[in-house]
């Protein structure tokens, strides 16, 4: 399990069931929970952060409600004839209502005590969470202007032989974008790759890199802290032997040397040679990540202009969209472009579309959910 | 007989139960299962069900197959007569009710939703 803690708070939440219940359950309960993990195990699911937050919330709620209908079932007993409703009748119960918890909470202090850390926990965990809601989802991408940069991806229709939602974009499409469409300022291409890299301290590792056109840094227009950005005759058929370094791995493995930059560094590309050596041409800000926020090397992608098949499909785009447009009318724009290479090349086009959205959906789309889900979860415990 | 439905969870218990004496996670799992997926009930939930449907006589408590070793022999559940006719009860008003939503839905039982 990956989470080896997990189980030890699971058996904490269980001491809130009255004690009877726990006595005589909490075996079954865990048997019951370990049976589950050991199914999804060997369904090849993964009995990670969600499934522990559901599993915590359901021992809590059970204790809660189990504990309010025995006090409920308790008071029908003793107080059968005891009139409820008006408001009067509940502020003249009130201070006694008050009396018989404190009383309650000092009879069992291990309860109480569980139920102030559950509470410290989940006003913990609210705060946690919006900050990383407020990071991912409520601030915008750390670019200049970012409402006006989409991510351009393609999909097949049925119509075309396959069904793909979502699908990457192809070398003779990038020119076609490039040199044919007015809706945008500028396009990049974007594909993610590991990279090993052996140059400075410590053991070789594998990082995570982008080889990208060097229109990326000018799309995203991000400036280099050292150094320079690439430029585009770094790109195209045959792209030069550099590299710019993220922040974090030019502290880890440079200890933060500026002479870093210019010296030519070993690097294995697991695509495009086994082993290569490049020139470190710049070093990012601490900010800058992209596309994912793991990236730490950027290198050029190929892209030649010469290589006109259109059936390989290997990186995705993003793009400034050019000043006045919005996306409806870029996406139109494109979409009448793409229809002409329907005509032209209907073995390759024809079902086949345009995906576009804006960058930001495209960036916090995968967590939006988890993070929204774990906001939920961290509201709703912290108000039991 | 009450008109008032069981409560989904209990219904789907006794339902799984009606086939014989089941444990705790051969319960959860058959009503994952019957429900594709939809209803899954957690083991604290669950066990307080369970003891709630024995409180209220529909389900008892019952040794398992003595083959199982005892260090990891479980608590089985199976139905009392009381419970099997309860569930047969469900039965009728269920089948009541989804008849009056297929006949107001066109009769068809398929009616979707546009």
């Amino acid at each position: 399990m990956r989470y080896p803690g997990a189980s030890r708070v699971y058996r904490l939440f269980l001491r809130l069931l009255p004690e009877r219940f726990r006595d005589e359950e909490a075996g079954n309960i865990e048997a019951i929970l370990a049976d589950m993990g050991a199914r999804r195990a060997f369904e090849g699911k993964r009995t990670g952060l969600g499934f522990w937050l559901r599993a915590w919330a359901d021992v809590i709620s059970c204790a809660f409600r189990e504990r309010a209908s025995t006090r409920r079932a308790m008071r029908r007993g003793r107080f059968h004839s005891r009139e409820t409703g008006s408001v009067a009748s509940i502020l003249a119960r009130a201070p006694g209502d008050v009396r018989r918890a404190i009383r309650g909470l000092v009879r069992e202090p291990g309860f109480a005590a569980i139920a102030i850390a559950t509470l410290a926990i989940g006003i913990g965990a609210n705060t946690a969470i919006f900050s990383a809601v407020n990071g991912v989802l409520l601030r915008p991408l750390p670019y200049e202007d970012p409402d006006n940069l989409v991510a351009i991806f393609t999909r097949f229709t049925p119509e075309s032989g396959y069904d793909f939602a979502k699908y990457p974009v192809g070398s003779p499409e990038y020119f076609d974008y490039r040199s044919q469409n007015r809706a945008m300022e500028e396009v990049a291409a974007v594909s993610t790759e590991t990279i090993a890299i052996t140059a400075g301290t410590g053991e070789p590792e594998q990082v995570m890199g982008a080889l990208v056109s060097p229109s990326m840094f000018s799309v995203l227009r991000a400036s280099p802290l050292l150094g320079r950005t690439l430029q585009p005759s770094d790109g195209g058929a045959e792209p030069a032997s550099v590299v710019v370094l993220g922040y974090g791995l030019w502290q880890r493995r440079f200890g933060g040397d500026p002479d870093v930059v210019g010296r030519t560094i070993a690097l294995g590309f697991s695509v495009q040679s086994p082993a290569a050596t490049a020139e470190v041409v710049g070093v990012m800000p601490p900010d800058f990540a992209f596309p994912r926020r793991s990236t730490e090397l950027w290198a050029p992608l190929l892209l030649d202009p010469a290589r006109t098949w259109r059936g390989g499909h290997w990186f995705w785009m993003i793009g400034r969209l050019a000043a006045g447009m919005d996306l409806e009318q870029s996406q139109a724009e494109m979409e009448a472009l793409m229809a002409t290479w329907a005509i032209e090349y209907p073995d390759h086009h024809v079902g086949h579309d345009l995906w576009m959205l804006p960058l930001l959906d495209e960036t916090v789309g995968d967590v939006r959910p988890a993070l929204l889900f774990l906001l939920g979860a961290a509201g709703s415990s912290s108000n039991c | 007989m009450s008109e008032r439905p069981l409560k989904m969870q209990w219904f789907h218990i006794l339902l799984a139960l009606s086939d014989g004496s089941l444990h705790g996670s051969a319960i959860q799992r058959a009503v994952l299962e019957r429900t594709d997926g939809v209803l899954q009930i957690w083991p604290a939930t669950l066990v307080r069900a369970l003891r709630g449907l024995d409180e209220a006589g529909l389900i008892e408590r019952v040794h398992g197959p003595s083959e199982e070793p005892p260090d990891l022999r479980r608590q089985y559940y199976a139905l009392t007569e009381r419970g099997r006719d309860r569930l047969g009860a469900e039965a009728e008003l269920l089948a009541r009710w989804a008849s009056a939503a297929a006949q107001a839905t066109d009769g068809s039982g398929t009616a979707t939703a546009r």
